[in-house]
């Protein structure tokens, strides 16, 4: 269930970059997930249209690299 | 069976009905296996507060419009939605269906609705006051129909 939590922390995250970069939504997202991280790609991957809607990351594309060690990135972005 | 009764909303005016619903539900006797929270911030607390539940019932105020004090068994589509102050502050409709979506939701939603009137802040308006009585013994209904008793407590 942390999925959620991780993932409306993301977007916010995302929504900082965004708003730094002066863009108006973000389009896509790349996120790094290792192995140890304790995150569950399928979940945060089903969380992430819920929690991305109304915010400016709604229908921006996800795309997870799934790495090994513990570290949880947002590896980059697109915005418009 | 875990059951948990979840009183939702804010300090506010007619916003804090679920809240009050929960406190005087708290206050009485109830079968074994149910807790009773408040969730004053929906969301990803709310996702904490059904965690680990079999079933659970919400009760929330709303805005439906139905008269101000109708208390009645919601569908998902009229409980709270939106996020109104940051990403955090998903509705109880959001997340409903991310606890879905995750695979954690609980076997059983049930929800109370409490229809709203216009106080907004302070105290209730008369006839949302008037209807706490009866929304506690809809969920105290609800309850036994999920434990498959009648209620003897309370």
């Amino acid at each position: 269930m942390h999925e959620a939590k991780i993932c409306l922390s993301l977007i916010d995250l995302a929504e900082t970059h965004l708003t730094r970069a002066g863009g108006e939504r973000i389009t896509a997202l790349r996120l790094e997930i290792g192995d140890l991280s304790g995150v569950i790609p399928e979940a945060l991957e089903a969380a992430f249209p819920i929690c991305a809607a109304g915010t400016r990351a709604e229908n921006a594309a996800l795309h997870i690299d799934r790495t090994s060690g513990r570290q949880l990135l947002l590896r980059d972005m697109e915005i418009l | 069976m875990r059951i948990r009764v979840i009183g939702v909303g804010t300090r506010q005016g007619d916003d804090a009905a679920g809240l009050l619903v929960a406190e005087a539900l708290a206050a009485g006797a109830l079968p074994p296996g149910v807790v009773v929270r408040t969730c004053e911030r929906p969301g990803a607390d709310l996702l904490d507060e059904m965690e680990g539940a079999d079933a659970v019932v919400i009760v929330d105020a709303t805005r439906s419009g139905r008269a101000p004090g109708t208390v009645f068994r919601a569908a998902p589509e009229e409980m709270a939605g939106g996020r109104s102050l940051s990403s955090h502050a998903l509705g109880v409709r959001e997340a409903l269906a991310l606890a879905e979506a995750l695979g954690h939701g609980p076997a059983r939603v049930e929800m109370v609705g409490i229809e709203a009137g216009g106080a907004t802040r302070d105290d209730l308006s008369d006839p949302v006051r008037a209807s706490l009585a009866e929304a506690c013994a809809l969920v105290r209904a609800l309850i036994g129909e999920m434990t498959g008793a009648a209620a003897p407590w309370g």
